[in-house]
């Protein structure tokens, strides 16, 4: 862009615009992809035509273009109503977090519950509370939730630390700190918390679509194509899901850029030791376990006082008592156990599967780029798709292309955690000071030499806190695979469960799943903690 | 804060009055003495500079008296008023050693900040005049960014200079400006000082321009931090380059640098110090 501006001022006689190199080969590399695609498909080459060309998807989205402004329109409307509401929450709650240190502890078992959850655990038991559009505004709103809290907290808790001080010599306080300087710092650090969230939310929406019952909807309309056999138009579908997520994606990412740009200060601060000073404000034992304790009782509160304040009938509408009862005391619990831990059985470790080799390939794939970086420009945005085509959309493709065995469930939990992981192992490895490289060169070491005595150890947190970030997207993979298609675990456990209108089993695995979810995503935060302060960190 | 006010228009005298000031902090459970015993008195619109090598507490000390930190012993006054008082009257202005601007925010803007921060309608035209003085005319709309370092620490001074302070605190404002623009800056200071006349305490741990500055130059020495020796400065104003070049200049400032490398004054090569750039804000 300024290129071309500064050619066009510059220089009247060169008026051809140029494009950037790396613009270059990135379009060169979605026309090549879009070729290969055309051929592969036109053969069907692919799982007998799961792998449909662009031109066949092109023909069947024409023939459909009758249908799609009412699913789209359906879909867009609940999870826009539910992406504000969820946004406007978080938002406050992050607001208050920030003043109020102990409101932050308190609801810290809602954030590692709404982190955690795969939220197809939750449209069973959303469907039998409400009824109408109400189950997929909840489950957008539900998404945006954590995205949009952690970041409303890191953009007003991070500032640069010099402005306070200087709000305060001015005669200001706490308040005047947060309304001139808190606010106004926090909004790209917002930006880029809308610009996940905004994704989230369409896929909540099209989550609670597979819950059946409504007939507008692009998750109603992917449920009604995955049956019949035209693997064209599922495609269709998918790619339409995935330019709507990605223009919401850009339109945040947009505004962000405008706020970022007057953001950074022209300065850097000149030294930054807070750590030295130890955290002195560390609270005592019993009483971080009572925080913790009430930060769950608060959870299972909202569970109840919810479903309460609904007045939905307490037969269909299960409190954690009542759920607690069903697996414990209640007629048939040891046979309810036994089916639970059966599907947790197949579910965990097809999960954990899936995110090691989701890791693993992640790992290798910024190592191979860190070595061979002209290849990033060609291969990132075919990536970034994968990445912002709702996981929603493209669990069928997945599982058209793949079959229905436990393979399929696996590959999807590879295209939900590869890319996420990979941009931050990458990162990790650019990242690393360029004046150790350098201390490992003037040995004479090569690439290879920098890579394995710099770049890797960087890497291995890294790794950690992409394992972090991905093990509820593993979870939720798997979950969806096994709901639309595999039929097993803890996925097919719940529809079945609502077919046979077991209402304990449906809120039991919602629980599990949940408390699952919550387990190994706490064990691997453990491990990387432990991992940080032995990297010095 | 009208009294305030009134007050000191009326010309009562807001003398700084620092009375055998204690500070220590935790360091990975140990107790780390900042300032010990600090005593120091200025009369109403002097200029004091508090010299010293790095890790001394000066920085600590400048904090006291902003009101940004209060001490563990001893006390601090402005003619009878505490220092968390002028802070929140407004009668305080500091300038850090970084300038410290609002990024979003216009030059004008920024110097603004006070009255907004004040809760007070903001002087449009005070604000311009300050503008003038700094040197900064034509440059209201620009932000932070677009301008040098000595202009955005230009722009620092006229904020700490927006409400009318009784008591303007530099923590060595030019320190991350090289030497050439560091004494074309301490001309600029004197000249705006005298215009003004605040009561000034500088931090600084150069020793010619504490004394090019200063009526009295507090020598300061580390662990713990506090006050080794008084130097009164006896140079008219307004003064000029040429007196870094006289005899008199390089006696005063020959007898400082003999204080700070005598053995009296230790630390000098202690590399551990949390409280000087870095002092610990008090937020959680």
């Amino acid at each position: 862009m300024t290129v071309a501006l500064e050619t066009v001022h510059g220089a009247p006689a060169h008026r051809r615009r140029r494009i950037p190199a790396n613009v270059r080969s990135m379009l060169m590399a979605l026309a090549g992809t879009a070729v290969v695609w055309q051929i592969v498909g036109g053969l069907k080459l692919v799982a007998d035509g799961a792998f449909p060309s662009l031109s066949g998807i092109a023909t069947q989205f024409w023939r459909d273009r009758a249908d799609y402004p009412q699913h789209v329109l359906a879909t867009v409307q609940a999870a826009g109503i539910g992406f504000v509401i969820g946004v406007t929450i978080a938002v406050l709650a992050g607001y208050a977090s920030v003043a109020w240190p102990l409101f932050e502890r308190l609801i810290r078992g809602v954030g590692v519950t709404l982190f955690a959850v795969p939220l197809i655990a939750l449209v069973p038991v959303l469907i039998l509370a409400l009824d109408g559009t109400k189950p997929r505004i909840v489950l957008a709103a539900l998404a945006v939730y954590y995205p949009t809290m952690v970041a409303t907290v890191v953009g007003l808790r991070d500032v640069d630390a010099r402005l306070p001080d200087v709000v305060r010599a001015c005669g200001g306080n706490d308040a005047s700190v947060m309304r001139w300087v808190r606010l106004r710092s926090s909004l790209p650090s917002i930006m880029a918390g809308l610009r996940i969230a905004a994704p989230a939310a369409l896929l909540g929406a099209i989550l609670a679509e597979f819950g059946g019952g409504v007939r507008w909807g692009l998750g109603s309309y992917l449920l009604a194509s995955l049956g019949s056999a035209r693997p064209e138009r599922l495609w269709g579908i998918g790619l339409v899901a995935t330019v709507i997520a990605a223009s919401a994606y850009g339109l945040f990412s947009l505004l962000g850029t405008r706020f970022t740009r007057t953001n950074v200060s022209a300065t850097v601060v000149a030294q930054a030791t807070p750590a030295l000073l130890g955290d002195a404000r560390r609270r005592p034992l019993q009483q971080r376990v009572l925080l913790s304790l009430t930060s769950i009782g608060i959870v299972l509160a909202l569970w109840a006082t919810t479903l309460r304040l609904l007045g939905t009938s307490p037969i269909v509408a299960r409190s954690p008592l009542s759920v607690f009862r069903y697996l414990t005391t209640g007629d048939g619990a040891a046979a309810a156990r036994h089916t639970l831990l059966a599907a947790l059985r197949q579910t965990v470790p097809v999960a954990l599967l899936g995110l090691a080799a989701g890791l693993i390939a992640a790992l290798l794939f910024a190592v191979l780029l860190q070595l061979r970086r002209e290849l990033a420009h060609a291969v990132l945005p075919l990536a970034l798709v994968t990445q912002t085509m709702p996981l929603a959309a493209l669990t069928p493709i997945i599982v058209l292309v793949f079959g229905r065995g436990i393979f399929a469930s696996v590959m999807v939990c590879v295209a939900v955690t590869f890319f996420p992981s990979f941009v931050i192992i990458a990162q990790a490895l650019t990242n690393t000071s360029p004046s150790a490289g350098d201390v490992v060169r003037s040995y004479g070491g090569q690439e290879v030499a920098i890579l394995r005595f710099v770049g890797l150890p960087a890497a291995i947190p890294a790794l950690l806190t992409a394992a972090r970030l991905a093990t509820p997207r593993a979870l939720l993979g798997v979950m969806i695979a096994e709901y639309l298609a595999t039929g097993r675990g803890l996925g097919f456990l719940l529809s079945q469960s609502r077919g046979l209108l077991d209402y304990g089993m449906i809120w039991s695995v919602a629980a599990v799943s949940v408390l699952v979810a919550i387990v190994l995503t706490q064990l691997v935060g453990l491990l990387e903690r432990r991992f940080q302060s032995y990297a010095g960190a | 804060m009208m009294a305030a006010s009134m007050e000191t228009s009326a010309g009562v005298t807001r003398a700084l009055s620092v009375a055998h000031v204690d500070r220590h902090f935790e360091l990975k459970g140990d107790r780390v003495q900042a300032l010990g015993d600090v005593s120091l008195e200025a009369p109403v619109g002097t200029f004091i500079a508090l010299l010293g090598p790095s890790g001394c507490g000066k920085s600590t000390l400048l904090r006291l008296l902003a009101g940004l930190d209060s001490p563990d012993g001893g006390s601090i006054e402005f003619g009878g008023a505490s220092p968390e008082t002028m802070r929140r009257a407004g009668r305080i202005g500091v300038a850090f050693q970084d300038p410290a601007l609002l990024p979003w925010r216009t030059i004008r803007r920024n110097i603004a900040l006070p009255y907004q921060v004040l809760g007070r309608p903001v002087d449009t035209a005070r604000i311009e005049d300050l503008i003038r003085l700094v040197g900064l005319s034509g440059f209201e709309e620009a932000r932070p960014a677009q301008l040098s370092g000595g202009m955005r620490q230009r722009v620092a001074i006229a904020r700490a200079l927006a409400t009318e302070p009784d008591v303007l605190l530099l923590d060595e404002p030019f320190g991350a400006l090289d030497e050439i623009l560091r004494r074309q800056m301490n001309l600029e200071l004197q000249r705006i000082w005298l215009d003004l006349s605040p009561t000034t305490v500088l931090v600084t741990h150069a020793i010619e321009e504490a004394v090019f500055l200063a009526d009295v130059v507090f020598v300061m020495s580390a662990r713990p931090g506090r006050i080794s020796e008084m130097v009164t400065v006896p140079f008219e104003r307004p003064r000029s380059q040429s007196l870094l070049r006289t005899p008199e200049f390089h006696a005063i400032a020959d007898h400082i640098s003999d204080l700070l490398f005598s053995g009296s004054i230790p630390a000098l090569t202690t590399a551990l110090e949390p409280a000087e750039t870095s002092a610990p804000t008090s937020q959680p």
